[in-house]
């Protein structure tokens, strides 16, 4: 099954945290496949058109190691 | 809030329709049951995102749903392909693994329809599908009666 907006944390749920959510999906060592899903969930959650290509890269680009 | 609030809108709707139609007697359901192990990102990480990254990384059982007799492991999709076919394959045996059963751990495919070249898969690998129609339900070709 897909993930749902329950899985994401509540204060990165609404539309207007959107730079946050990706921030955090940047950082946090999941994979794409689950990265991508809880993207789509976000997206569902808040009715969302304006994800772009950049955002995907931002989102699925792994930083999770950057300082260690 | 949706009724049910981990299944996708259109997958909402399909089990909603399932569970008007069918005479199945189930006793009670579990919603979004996590199997398997996740994918621990190691030690590097503080026990709090390990334990976050796990948790999100685990397989999810759309449904389990629990009659006298047997457990049944729900996969419910609207159009449903190859890949419920491999989750239906797999989750029976990680469900029975996390929680031991006295009996049969069984897959269910609960959709509309299936995928292209689904059928054929499904027949022989005898996993039982119902197909739900949004209207009063008719019994399906290979699957099993509502």
């Amino acid at each position: 099954m897909a993930h749902s907006i329950e899985d994401i944390p509540p204060g990165l749920r609404p539309k207007a945290k959107k730079s946050n959510f990706l921030a955090w999906l940047s950082v946090t060592p999941l994979t794409n496949s689950v990265k991508r899903s809880l993207i789509a969930a976000w997206r569902r959650h808040n009715n969302d058109d304006t994800f772009t290509p950049d955002d995907y890269r931002v989102a699925l680009t792994d930083r999770s190691q950057e300082g260690r | 809030m949706p009724r049910f609030p981990h299944l996708l809108p259109a997958d909402a709707n399909l089990w909603a329709d399932f569970l008007s139609q069918t005479s199945i007697n189930f006793t009670y359901f579990e919603y979004d049951i996590h199997v398997g192990q996740g994918r621990d990102p190691g030690p590097a990480f503080d026990a709090n995102i390990r334990k976050m990254a796990i948790t999100l990384s685990q397989r999810r059982i759309d449904v389990v749903a629990h009659t006298p007799n047997i457990v049944w492991i729900i996969e419910v999709s609207t159009t449903a392909g190859l890949t419920a076919l491999g989750q239906l394959l797999a989750y029976p045996a990680l469900y029975a693994s996390m929680f031991p059963q006295p009996w049969p751990v069984l897959p269910l495919l609960v959709c509309r329809q299936l995928a292209t070249d689904a059928k054929i898969p499904f027949d022989r690998a005898g996993i039982p599908y119902i197909l739900v129609p949004s209207t009063p339900p008719q019994p399906s070709q290979g699957g099993i009666t509502l």
